[in-house]
């Protein structure tokens, strides 16, 4: 399998007044072709900026991208200009946002937008756009499209607008589909809609998805590989059954255990701490200070990747099962 | 598709209008004044600058001593009012309407690019504003055009350089809050520019409020037009506007009422309409009200 994004050594940095947040610290992920990875994390993990920085949507300044590389079909997405960068916005790398309510212009309408990137990265003429857009608008799901398409977005409930939302990242037909927790704001029932239609469409499309999210149990059902982060690292990545079935890494271990459990009346197992604010270059193990099987070396260098074979890598120096 | 979409607006708008009575009296109100601006040399029989001292200071029709030649009286020179009212209203409506331009332009240009860009540049042209509403605005028209000397043309552009702050203040806020939108994030996320994202995605955003300014700017406008002219240093001392005639009226306000009463009318009326006017087309131009 080919690789069809590959990210190196991405460093982000902001540089707030008071202090400078080491965002993403030495991040190396890479998505296949046709593949879906899962980015997990809690807040603050730095999983977004990660993605938003090779999409060159992190503000500078603030933000500053210290180093790294980012190689997208033989392309460093990082040194290219914000000119040269638009012709991958959109039209090879499509995004969904997660809150559908304020990803659309209030005051458009729906297919105008929708049809944005189309005249924009094809040149298709407007009565074409306006026909492909109808066209991905029903098939993410949306009943009586051509009609909808003329509506503006407080005329469609949330569900309908994420479905959209997906149909305008679809409709220059993009290479790598990046979702930025597309289902945060949904319910149950539409997120389990959605993620269903994102795996179907990436089935018709043959594309790579990026999923991040918070949610082990959606990307249980969607991802082929995970990547957990922590404290702006990537700290332990493998396929995604491996992950639930041995985590290497004592956070990973943490989250899954954390997971509501079927029997009911078991407490939940939270991870005790709480995430560090990256203020500092971090000198050790970010999670040691939470990590019940930290040691003294633990707190003094930042440890390795560890390759533990069978696609399975962690930045655990202990090896705990 | 297109065409039929189009038609479908328009109706709407239509059916809109009818119903808001405020909105339908104060448009139709506005189209006789505008007709009669427009068309004000086919409509005046008498030249609105003829003086004739035999018939000075005659009441309007109805009352006592009263000429059916001069409808609406004559004032102390003799001239007749209601080609005076008439012709004023050409240099009303042009001067609100044109200075609104110049000043919306000018504003929203400018409260785009602070808004949007922010920095150095927002620092300075926000100060300028600072210093521009500090300043007391009939004294800047005064030294302005003590300067330029009087003149319709230089009304027009004085009053639309300097009206520009309202604008650029209210585009400013609305463009810094619009910006942090995710729908601009989105957009940037497609390949937008800059320049792709404001006119295409703020633009659209902020025609409601400037909308608003804009038709309470045509009323300030024509009332600081008739200000400068109340003050002598409107437009030339021939033309005729509303302004000069409430000034010229005010000596005789005793004794004819309505030398100031009529011109003060039709002021207050254009003003008041325009003010109903723009109140419902911010409505209009709403997508969310389009349904109600």
């Amino acid at each position: 399998m080919s690789k069809l994004l590959e990210i190196k050594n991405l460093e982000v940095h902001f540089n707030t007044r008071d202090a400078t947040i080491y965002a993403v610290n030495n991040v190396n992920l890479h998505v296949n072709e046709c593949e879906t990875l899962g980015i997990v994390g809690e807040s603050g993990s730095g999983k977004s900026v990660t993605m938003m920085s090779i999409l060159g949507l992190v503000p500078t300044p603030p933000g500053e991208i210290k180093k790294g590389t980012a190689f997208f079909k033989g392309t460093d997405l990082l040194s290219l200009s914000p000119r040269q960068l638009r012709k991958f916005q959109g039209n090879r790398i499509g995004m969904i946002f997660q809150d559908p309510m304020t990803s659309f212009n209030p005051v458009l309408s729906i297919g105008r937008q929708m049809i944005e990137a189309l005249e924009w990265h094809k040149h298709v003429g407007r009565a074409e756009a306006y026909e492909r857009a109808a066209h991905m608008l029903d098939l993410v799901g949306i009943p009586n499209a051509s009609q909808r398409i003329r509506e503006f977005p407080h005329q469609f409930s949330g569900g309908m607008r994420q479905r959209a939302m997906i149909a305008m990242a679809l409709i220059c037909e993009p290479e790598l589909l990046i979702a930025d927790e597309p289902t945060t704001a949904l319910d149950v029932t539409i997120q389990a809609q959605i993620v269903e239609l994102v795996l179907e469409l990436q089935e018709k499309l043959k594309m790579s998805v990026v999923w991040i999210t918070h949610d082990l149990a959606v990307v249980a059902r969607l991802a082929e590989r995970v990547s957990v982060m922590y404290g702006g690292k990537v700290i332990e990545q493998a396929d995604v059954l491996d992950l639930y079935e041995h985590p290497n890494h004592p956070y990973t271990q943490g989250l899954l255990a954390s997971l509501p459990s079927e029997n009911r009346g078991t407490e939940l197992k939270a991870i005790q701490g709480l995430p560090p604010i990256l203020k500092e270059e971090p000198k050790g193990c970010t999670f040691a200070k939470r990590c019940s099987y930290a040691k003294p070396e633990c707190f003094l260098t930042v440890p390795e990747m560890q390759d533990l074979g069978n696609n399975h890598f962690s930045c655990c120096r202990l090896g705990v099962k | 598709m297109n065409k039929r979409k189009k038609k479908h607006k328009k109706h709407d708008w239509l059916r809109d209008l009818r119903e808001n009575k405020a909105a339908l009296v104060s448009v139709i109100v506005l189209g006789i004044i505008v007709f009669f601006a427009v068309f004000a040399p086919l409509l005046t029989t008498q030249d609105p600058n003829y003086t004739n001292l035999r018939v000075r200071l005659l009441p309007p029709v109805p009352f006592e001593g009263s000429n059916p030649e001069h409808l609406l009286g004559t004032d102390s020179v003799g001239r007749d009012v209601a080609s005076r009212l008439i012709y004023g209203a050409r240099i009303s409506l042009m001067v609100g309407f044109i200075a609104v331009v110049i000043s919306g332009l000018i504003g929203v240009a400018l409260g785009l690019i602070t808004g949007y860009f922010g920095g150095w540049v927002d620092d300075v042209i926000m100060r300028l504003a600072d210093i521009q509403l500090a300043f007391p605005f009939i004294l800047l028209m005064l030294a302005v055009l003590a300067v330029v000397g009087p003149g319709l043309w230089n009304v027009i552009l004085v009053l639309g350089v300097t009206g520009w702050v309202a604008y650029s203040r209210i585009v400013r806020g609305c463009v810094m809050s619009l910006r942090e939108k995710e729908f601009v994030e989105a957009a940037r996320a497609i390949g937008a520019s800059n320049q792709r994202i404001i006119i295409k995605h703020l633009i659209p955003n902020i025609i409601g409020p400037v909308v608003v300014i804009a038709s309470f700017s045509v009323s300030r406008t024509i009332i600081a037009e008739a200000s400068l002219s109340f003050l002598g240093l409107g437009v030339d001392v021939e033309t005729a506007t509303w302004g000069k005639m409430l000034s010229e009226g005010r000596l005789y306000i005793s004794d004819a009422w309505w030398l100031t009463t009529l011109p003060g009318i039709c002021l207050a009326l254009t003003v008041l309409c325009i003010n109903v006017f723009g109140d419902w087309l911010r409505d209009v131009v709403d997508p969310k009200s389009v349904e109600r």
